[in-house]
């Protein structure tokens, strides 16, 4: 891979290496695991400096102390690189996460509520209730307002609420290709490629599940990723066990390998979906060590989602009282 | 063209040979200093006690400067006012000025890099700025030797 030469993110990047020694490392997360009650759990969290100085977190709040966190990233970014929407084409996915949000309460008529709501995006949360209300998108960005009127036409057609999760997604991940392949970076590039390329194969997954038709999956295929549609048409009379030997040379093989039991046995894609997200922190590895260029901060930023995503298990499966072994087997690898 | 007379041509090559010894390490000192300064300053914004360290590791990528200063400051005392340089001389003192500036500004990059290199490896471990500084006067060794040979090279002028 071309390595960067920008140096522009030099201040930014030093800065990550300091923050980053904080990251929850294995130990933590097992501590965590091992804690006797979600307070305990929680503790660790406060320890590893989660959240915003001065703040007060209970038990209650773990949800928003963990959105708090990613936003610190982002904060983070905003204050110390010289151009922030370089990054938008990571903050725009709860952009589209909020609009299902809107969306969906719009079309069962209840009301938004605030704690469903993902923070940060590019759209102010405040700003998209206005929106809604005035039913204006014309301040969307175009991919985004296109999004939404198509979502609303496929819904008054089918009554399907599953239908607007797909359009959005189809949109987010086309609009993600496309400010990604705006920044120059090889990584970037070929990171959320493989985001589409993992996305695509979890809805055919999915698609084989719940046993729906190759019509019903293909106008929602995200084009632009690294397998043009035939390739999934193909891939979609497999079986299970066969759709890895499909992917040979390439790296999504043996992920597909370690999955297909799961899938097979208990007809789930959690087993897959946490592999994935393997794939992708082992993708992010590649840029431990660099000192120039854009790429480091992006990982910094999905390494920290993903921490996040892990703490979140934790937190969830304490609260739950779910037994250690259930969770540290849904436990992503950790960046740290 | 009275200025280019032909007595005048030693004179004016030995003297672009000087700017050059000097400015072109100077812009890789400036570029290398300046980017390794930033990434001290990203270290020091989140953990202050590691100045000692890191001001070191970004004061490295400043001495090719100083050695094209010292080579500029040789080849121009070579210059007398009011006396002609022949243009063998003026030559020779130009081509001094080469090895200075080429090797001065590439090693000056470099070292920059592993500067920076070694200011993000500070900002991970408690220790780690001797290794460090040692790391990059590796790069250090092949600016002291051009320095050497621009040298020599004006000493045949």
């Amino acid at each position: 891979m071309k390595e960067s030469t920008d140096t522009r993110y030099v201040y930014t990047i030093s800065r990550i290496r300091v923050i980053e020694q904080k990251m929850l490392s294995p130990a933590m997360l097992e501590r965590m695991i091992e804690a006797g009650t979600p307070e305990e759990a929680l503790k660790v969290l406060h320890d590893a400096g989660y959240g915003f100085a001065g703040a007060e977190y209970g038990v209650g709040d773990y949800e928003r102390l963990l959105g708090e966190e990613q936003e610190k990233v982002y904060r983070l970014l905003m204050e110390t690189v010289p151009d922030i929407s370089e990054f938008d084409f990571l903050i725009i996915k709860n952009d589209y996460h909020n609009l299902k949000v809107y969306l969906k309460a719009e079309f069962s008529n209840q009301e938004v509520s605030a704690a469903h709501l993902l923070r940060p995006s590019l759209i102010p949360v405040d700003r998209l209730a206005d929106l809604f209300r005035e039913r204006d998108f014309a301040e969307l960005p175009a991919p985004m307002a296109k999004a939404v009127a198509e979502s609303m036409e496929a819904f008054s057609r089918t009554q399907d609420p599953q239908i607007i999760d797909l359009v959005l997604d189809k949109a987010l991940y086309s609009h993600m290709l496309e400010l990604a392949g705006r920044l120059d970076s090889e990584f970037v590039y070929s990171l959320v490629n493989a985001m589409v390329d993992l996305t695509n194969l979890k809805m055919l997954l999915r698609t084989k599940l719940i046993r729906r038709h190759w019509e019903f999956l293909e106008p929602f295929l995200i084009a632009g990723g690294s397998f043009p549609n035939e390739f999934y048409r193909e891939l979609f009379r497999l079986e299970f066990d066969q759709i890895s030997t499909a992917y040979t040379d390439t790296g999504y093989s043996r992920l597909l390998a370690e999955s297909v039991n799961s899938l097979k046995l208990s007809r789930s894609l959690a087993v897959f979906e946490k592999l994935c997200d393997n794939y992708l922190i082992s993708m992010l590895k590649q840029t431990k060590y660099a000192i120039f260029g854009i790429e480091p901060l992006v990982t910094y930023y999905l390494a920290k989602e993903m921490e996040i995503k892990n703490a979140r298990i934790i937190m969830v499966g304490k609260i739950n009282g779910l037994g250690q072994h259930a969770i540290r087997e849904r436990l992503r690898d950790t960046y740290a | 063209m009275e200025f280019f007379s032909e007595q005048l041509v030693g004179t004016i090559l030995a003297v672009i040979g000087a700017a050059f010894a000097f400015i072109i390490p100077g812009i890789g000192s400036s570029k290398a200093v300046g980017a390794a300064g930033q990434s001290a300053a990203g270290v020091l914004s989140e953990d202050p006690t590691k100045f000692v360290s890191v001001m070191v590791l970004e004061a490295l990528p400043s001495t090719q400067a100083i050695y094209g200063f010292v080579i500029a400051f040789l080849i121009v005392g070579k210059i007398v006012v009011g006396e002609a340089l022949d243009f063998g001389s003026g030559l020779i003192l130009f081509l001094a000025g080469l090895p200075m500036g080429i090797v001065g500004y590439v090693s000056a990059l470099w070292q920059g890099r592993v500067s920076i290199s070694g200011i993000n490896m500070v900002a991970k471990q408690g220790g780690g700025m001797i290794q460090g500084v040692i790391l990059a006067l590796m790069v250090e060794m092949f600016a002291i030797l051009a320095l050497i040979v621009s040298f020599q090279i004006i000493g045949k002028a």
